[in-house]
């Protein structure tokens, strides 16, 4: 009584390994509950769609449907739904189509554990969090292609 | 650098070498599950990868391939280029058959690609450890094949 009910996230990250990490360090924050894992851009709407998570912590490069395919479905079955991009590319262009879609949150994977933790906590009450890529220039080493298989 | 788990309790020395923060962060939550292995140390690129594996001799690396300045391949090559018998354990997103043979070729005794169960990453490292190879089922028949030709 009087506890307020965790956070409900979604993972949608196609490396199973990371996901496993991902999962591991936000049960840590006890205010956080993942609720399910999709390996694929797909499978993330149809669990979005059924178990209608908090926010979805949403990788781009995704199998079948890409994250961004992604999103917009999420967003036109769930508006309540807040999305969190977690993504290897520190892309302007990225980041202002995500500030254009909505979305609540966009973090590199190179980011730390309460980054993250702070962006979903910041999605659930509306609140955008784009960590430190909007606040320096864009770094040449953490800028890669839009299509790099590693 | 033989038999050095014997100074440790038994338990298998590991290094991970991976550029994403929070994947790093990740595998030693997931490794911390395991109490014959203990992570000791880490690094952000291969040339850290390189240094930290003269200062702490693990038993197993486990290698991302893309990483900034030097990359995991040319990493593993430097250390078999200098005799180093460290045993090192491919990680990648990379499945294509390029990638793969340039692999085997580096030296590495393994390769787990990052959408295969996590649970099989301690088995693997074990695997490694001991001296065996190992190969994630998803790329098995491919490297298997080039392994025979090593």
């Amino acid at each position: 009584v009087g506890q307020k009910a965790p956070i409900r996230v979604l993972i949608a990250e196609d490396h199973s390994l990371f996901a496993e990490g991902l999962q591991l360090m936000l049960e840590k924050a006890k205010d956080i509950e993942v609720i399910a894992a999709a390996t694929d851009g797909l499978e993330a709407v149809e669990l979005a769609e059924r178990l209608s998570p908090e926010v979805v912590v949403m990788d781009l490069g995704l199998p079948r449907l890409d994250g961004w395919g992604a999103i917009q479905r999420i967003q036109e079955l769930h508006r309540r739904t807040k999305v969190v991009i977690l993504t290897m590319y520190a892309d302007e262009l990225l980041v202002q189509r995500a500030r254009e879609l909505g979305v609540q949150g966009y973090l590199l994977k190179d980011s730390n554990r309460l980054e993250l933790i702070t962006a979903i906590r910041a999605a659930v009450l509306g609140k955008r969090f784009f960590g430190s890529i909007t606040a320096a220039p864009m770094d040449p080493v953490r800028t890669y292609g839009p299509i790099d298989p590693f | 650098m033989t038999n050095r788990s014997t100074e440790n309790g038994g338990r298998i020395k590991v290094l991970i070498a991976e550029d994403q923060a929070l994947m790093r962060e990740g595998l030693k939550l997931l490794l911390a599950e395991s109490e014959d292995i203990e992570v000791v140390g880490e690094a952000k690129d291969g040339q850290e990868a390189v240094d930290a594996i003269l200062r702490t001799e693990p038993d197993v690396v486990l290698m991302d391939i893309r990483m900034p300045y030097v990359d995991g391949l040319s990493a593993t090559e430097y250390l078999r280029s200098m005799h180093e018998n460290v045993k090192i354990l491919i990680l990648s997103g990379v499945s294509e058959e390029p990638v793969l043979r340039r692999a085997m070729h580096s030296g590495a005794q393994g390769y787990f690609v990052k959408y295969t169960d996590p649970l099989e990453l301690p088995l693997a490292i074990r695997a490694v450890a001991r001296g065996e190879v190992y190969f994630s089922p998803e790329v098995f028949d491919i490297l298997s094949e080039e392994w025979s030709h090593r």
